[in-house]
């Protein structure tokens, strides 16, 4: 396996196929169903845009968490089965980052589309336009960078995992579900984090 | 192209270069990213040339930054900044569209407004006319801002109307109760007997429409026959006083010889009795007619 950290970056990028964005837009489109019916239904004082802001915003938020798990899911064995030292994982941790603000704005454009379509009224292209212009440039620029952020983390604990314990099937299975707990477990603290200590607070200087 | 999921071997392939899928995705995303930066620019007015506006305020509450700024129900900026200010005011400051700015004066006043009861707030400013044609407000100037009526005094004021009136009601309710079914109950017994009155002022008119025509015709004849002897005495009365002129014509100089003879006789008559008291006949019979006392003395 090539060392070379373009080449390394490349074949990360590779993996970014029809598959994978699939799976990030089915994600994006089921979760964003499920969050309007979830809003509409008891709710039903509520306006089509409320529902609308509500699940895109929302669904903004939880972005950076679903894309880095999916990401997790989908490249978590192969970092795995790569043994390198912390000194040399800088590429990995690049491309996840990148991948990870690549699937979030997939994500994004999936539950906007979504949430148009679904209570659409005629004019499919304003009201995606809206909702668009509805995202607050701060939120959005902190989700990507959440987004990246947990894709690196996501990537080092895989790698960080990879250097630990027995080689063979059983010794991969382990490390692959020591790593999903792990990853999972610190993004939801991550997240946590997040919204009690830096949200309000950018939300305080309001 | 390798096969999606598996591990690549770049030792035995040729030189790597991404995937054809991998770099359509990649180029989405960039795509993806700059529609989403379009479009929160676009609806921040980032692009278009706009003015920054302030005011002050005692209380930040119902305020948001990116809440609307509207001049007459049409949104024309959005608020940017809200400062707590060392003297406990708040600053708010806004940010206007240019095509905007010669709508707004130094008489404009912004104001907190909602959309109906559950509706956004948003900042609405009052246009001023007298702006229009003058140079316009320059950035950072500052607008009074007046607060709105604050909701809870408003519903503390509805509360404290609610229990007079609600025994307003119910007084108003009891009397109508009471009051209501006896009400109608005269009002039916008054229009009977209206009714009842009306069909006796009509038999009574109309019998003394017949009393009246037959009395009319009377006084008609008797006007006629008044008229008749009114003519036949009008021509007595003019054939009398004919005959009295024709009367008086003849009577008139025997008249006059009359009066003339009774003056000839009175003056004859006065001399005569002139020449009777200078006689010595009156002084006698004066003598004779005297008291015997007054005579001795």
């Amino acid at each position: 396996m090539s060392d070379e950290p373009i080449p390394r970056l490349i074949r990360r990028f590779e993996r970014l196929d029809g598959r994978l964005v699939a799976t990030v837009v089915g994600t994006g489109v089921v979760v964003c169903l499920g969050f309007i019916e979830l809003l509409r239904s008891p709710l039903q004082q509520l306006s089509r845009l409320t529902i609308e802001l509500l699940a895109v915003r929302a669904l903004l938020f939880l972005a950076p968490l679903l894309v880095s798990l999916l990401l997790l899911l989908r490249d978590g064995p192969l970092l795995l089965a790569d043994r390198r030292p912390p000194g040399s994982w800088g590429p990995e941790l690049l491309a996840s980052g990148l991948l990870s603000v690549v699937l979030l704005l997939y994500f994004m454009a999936a539950v906007i589309i979504t949430a148009s379509l679904t209570l659409n009224q005629g004019d499919l292209v304003g009201e995606v336009g809206f909702l668009i212009g509805q995202l607050e440039p701060a939120r959005f620029a902190a989700a990507l960078a959440r987004a990246g952020a947990y894709g690196g983390i996501c990537a080092a604990i895989c790698l960080h995992q990879a250097r630990r314990g027995s080689s063979g099937a059983v010794g991969m299975a382990a490390r692959m579900a020591r790593s999903l707990r792990l990853g999972i477990g610190v993004m939801v603290c991550l997240d946590l984090l997040w919204t009690l200590a830096v949200d309000p607070l950018r939300m305080g200087g309001n | 192209m390798s096969a999606p999921g598996a591990t690549p071997e770049p030792s035995t392939g040729p030189p790597r270069r991404p995937g054809f899928q991998s770099l359509v995705f990649l180029a989405g995303a960039v795509g993806l990213l700059g529609v989403f930066v379009l479009g929160i620019a676009r609806a921040g007015n980032w692009l278009a040339p706009s003015v920054r506006l302030q005011f002050r305020t005692l209380d930040a509450a119902g305020l948001q930054t990116g809440m609307a700024v509207k001049i007459s129900g049409f949104a024309v900026g959005q608020v940017r900044r809200i400062v707590l200010q060392p003297d406990a005011q708040v600053l708010v400051e806004l940010e206007l569209r240019d095509p905007y700015r010669s709508m707004v004066g130094r008489r404009s006043r912004a104001e907190l407004a909602q959309l109906g009861l559950l509706g956004d707030s948003y900042i609405a400013i009052t246009p001023d006319p007298a702006a229009i044609g003058q140079p316009p407000i320059g950035d950072g100037e500052t607008l009074v801002f007046t607060s709105r009526p604050d909701i809870d005094d408003l519903i503390a004021e509805v509360a404290s109307s609610r229990i007079p009136l609600q025994r307003a009601l119910s007084s108003g309710l009891t009397l109508a109760e009471s009051r209501l079914p006896r009400s109608l109950d005269e009002i039916d017994r008054t229009l009977v007997a209206s009714r009842r009155l009306a069909t006796r002022l009509e038999a009574e008119t109309r019998r003394s429409s017949s009393e009246l025509n037959r009395t009319l015709g009377a006084t008609r004849a008797l006007a006629e026959r008044l008229e008749d002897r009114a003519d036949g005495t009008a021509a007595d009365l003019s054939a009398l006083i004919r005959r009295l002129e024709s009367t008086e014509t003849q009577t008139r100089p025997l008249l006059l010889q009359t009066l003339r003879e009774l003056s000839t006789m009175a003056s004859a008559t006065n001399r005569l009795v002139k020449t009777l008291n200078e006689s010595w006949v009156i002084e006698l019979i004066e003598r004779t007619g005297e008291p015997r006392g007054e005579r001795g003395r």
